[in-house]
């Protein structure tokens, strides 16, 4: 008999919302897929000894004792370079309106739950993401392989500076995956639109379910985007995953747990919750050159409620990444962007990433933001503060106007450590606050176009420590003054 | 129980006709123990349920009385829902002769005294039939085959064309 007559089937048990109990099927296994008689698509979730647990994917009416047929390919999705610049659902399915995919029909169908690849076939993250945005790039680095969470209040500007990463990637070769896990549809569509207006959607891959799709399928988004995300590091190319957001993951999968019977834990999320998220995040990293070579650099995004992140998916994410960036809406509406809090984020991979100029030019600012802040409250009861206590508190002042950025801008590397390095000459000394911020963009472009200052942004790159850059931009202080009167 | 069921799937071979002679057991029952003596004897019965009712030994109607009928019957459903079942999709309807006739060969062919053919009507399969026992899904019909040789009887169309 061949296999075209033979197949397995199953009846309905039981059925909850999306949720369905099947029996028969005797050689189902977890990930399978199963098809009803009127074409509804399931995903076998876990087996049971007298039934199996299946979460649907289609939307359709489910009757009792309903016939459902094993499918022969498990869940999966079509991958290939065709993706590149499109938006597709959890199933691989277009959603941008743009047509088919791919006409040929013998693409790679990959599985979306796999196992993270082990330590053998991990590198050593050595090489810098950069951002092109200065806080990041300078204070808390990100390395190449890196998983970053990116956590803040609801407008806090999450968001918008990973749109500003994702613009700032264009010509450098990487491949940016987006998932959008679960938001309404229009904050999708404006996504779109956003990166085709900044001409940034041909090297990315958008994953988008919205709110109002069967929950099972957004649950499946993160794991779709990983699978894309390891096809192109397959490839060799450095990915920027992000995932956005992974609480309304957890909610999801908090959802459907509740519904499958599991026993509610902290927060009435199930006991596995950590697992879930463990198990794909542990799919980002950078990989030896026989695994691919490639690099996925993953930012979770999460969001919070009144910046209280000692909840408990906050916390265990915190604890499965390499660091988080803490967003608050209190700095943004105070005019900083991004209104990242550097004093409650951290970055434990970036450092080892670091030129070991940036990186000592990097602590030489951190000592002052620090040290400024400690000093912070002496400030408030004295009038005559010491000429030392001054010199802190105005170069703490001038750097946080030097970090401030505008959406949708990139400061190269260079202009970064020069910028950075400037409240230590004597060009800023007497300078306030308000003149860095008249005169910020017209100092970085001259270190890009003046012919007197760019023999210094070219020599960044061979200096070893910070005071030689100090040095050199203290006798560049006469051109700077002419440029800013 | 067990005795009561096998007296009854003695002669029934489907599970929608045992579910439909459970249920007019029962209101015979019903209606002899708790109903007007008269009802009783004139429930509105097709004759081929009257016959079988008719059919029943007399032992078998001494088993029931007015305190265990509810629980035999109760039991019965419980029983009844873990027989063997045989799915057989079919591409027209069986009348009770076939019916008892394949009844009795699937009964005998898998050994199973209890077993019930559950029969789905699905004019797709064009002739034949496909069974499923267990989960698994065998297609003996017409449509598999036709499905099978495809390419053979396309070539031959097309060879008959030209």
């Amino acid at each position: 008999m061949s296999s075209t007559q033979q197949t397995e089937v199953g009846y309905v048990v039981s059925s909850r919302d999306f949720l369905v109990y099947l029996d028969g099927l005797p050689t189902i296994k977890v990930n399978d897929m199963v098809e009803s008689d009127t074409g509804l698509r399931g995903w076998v979730t876990s087996t049971f000894e007298d039934k199996i647990e299946v979460l649907m994917l289609d939307e359709g009416a489910i009757k009792p004792k309903q016939e459902f047929r094993r499918l022969t390919n498990r869940l999966g999705i079509n991958v290939g370079d065709f993706l590149l610049g499109r938006a597709v659902n959890s199933l691989g399915v277009p959603i941008d309106g743009k047509g088919l995919l791919s006409r040929t029909k013998t693409n790679l169908n990959l599985e979306l739950d796999r196992e993270a690849l082990g330590i053998e076939s991990r590198e050593f993250i050595a090489n810098q993401f950069l951002t092109g945005i200065t806080l990041i790039d300078t204070l808390i680095p990100l390395g190449r392989g890196q998983r970053e969470l990116v956590l803040g209040d609801a407008h806090s500007g999450k968001t918008g500076f990973l749109i500003d990463i994702v613009v700032n990637q264009k010509n450098t070769g990487v491949i940016c995956v987006l998932a959008s896990i679960g938001k309404p549809a229009v904050v999708v569509r404006n996504l779109i639109d956003t990166l085709r207006l900044n001409k940034a959607l041909d090297y990315n891959v958008i994953i988008a379910t919205s709110s109002s799709e069967p929950p099972p399928l957004i649950f499946l988004t993160p794991k779709t985007a990983f699978t894309i995300a390891e096809y192109f590091q397959k490839k060799g190319k450095d990915v920027l995953l992000i995932l956005d957001d992974l609480g309304s993951h957890a909610k999801i999968y908090r959802e459907i747990s509740l519904l499958s019977n599991k026993s509610p834990g902290r927060e009435s999320y199930p006991g596995d919750m950590f697992y879930q998220h463990a198990h794909l995040l542990e799919r980002a990293g950078n990989f030896l050159p026989e695994y691919g070579g490639g690099s996925i650099t993953a930012l979770p995004v999460i969001e919070l409620s009144l910046s209280d992140f000692t909840t408990l998916i906050p916390t265990n994410l915190m604890s499965m990444t390499d660091g988080h960036l803490l967003f608050k809406a209190g700095l943004r509406s105070q005019g900083q962007t991004p209104a990242i809090d550097l004093s409650l984020s951290v970055s434990r991979v970036g450092r080892q990433t670091q030129d070991q100029m940036t990186n000592l030019l990097s602590t030489r600012v951190r000592q002052v933001l620090s040290a400024a802040a400690d000093l912070e409250t002496i400030s408030r009861f004295s009038l005559e503060l010491p000429p030392e206590t001054q010199l802190i508190l105005k170069r703490r002042e001038l750097i946080m106007e030097i970090l401030k950025q505008d959406p949708l801008t990139a400061i190269p590397k260079q202009i970064q450590a020069i910028l950075l390095a400037l409240p230590f000459t004597t060009f800023l000394q007497n300078k306030n606050r308000s003149f860095v911020e008249k005169y910020k963009v017209i100092i970085s472009e001259a270190f890009l176009k003046h012919p007197q200052l760019i023999p210094i942004t070219k020599s960044i790159t061979k200096l070893k420590t910070d005071e030689e850059l100090i040095k050199l931009l203290e006798a560049a202080g006469a051109v700077l003054a002419k440029l800013c009167p | 129980m067990n005795e009561i069921l096998s007296i009854i799937l003695k002669d029934t071979y489907s599970l929608t006709s045992l579910k439909h002679r459970l249920r007019i057991l029962q209101s015979y029952f019903l209606k002899t123990f708790f109903g007007e003596i008269e009802t009783s004897v004139n429930m509105p019965l097709s004759p081929q349920d009257s016959n079988w009712l008719k059919s029943l030994p007399s032992s078998f109607y001494q088993k029931f009385n007015k305190d265990n009928i509810y629980n035999i019957f109760s039991g019965l459903e419980k029983i009844g829902t873990n027989t063997p079942i045989l799915t057989m999709h079919l591409a027209f309807e069986l009348n009770d002769t076939t019916l008892s006739q394949i009844g009795a060969f699937t009964r005998k062919t898998f050994d199973s005294p209890s077993l019930l053919l559950d029969i789905k009507v699905d004019p797709n399969l064009i002739a034949g039939t496909a069974l499923s026992w267990k989960g698994v899904y065998r297609d003996y019909s017409l449509r598999a085959k036709l499905e099978q040789k495809r390419q053979e009887l396309l070539e031959e169309f097309r060879k008959f064309l030209r």
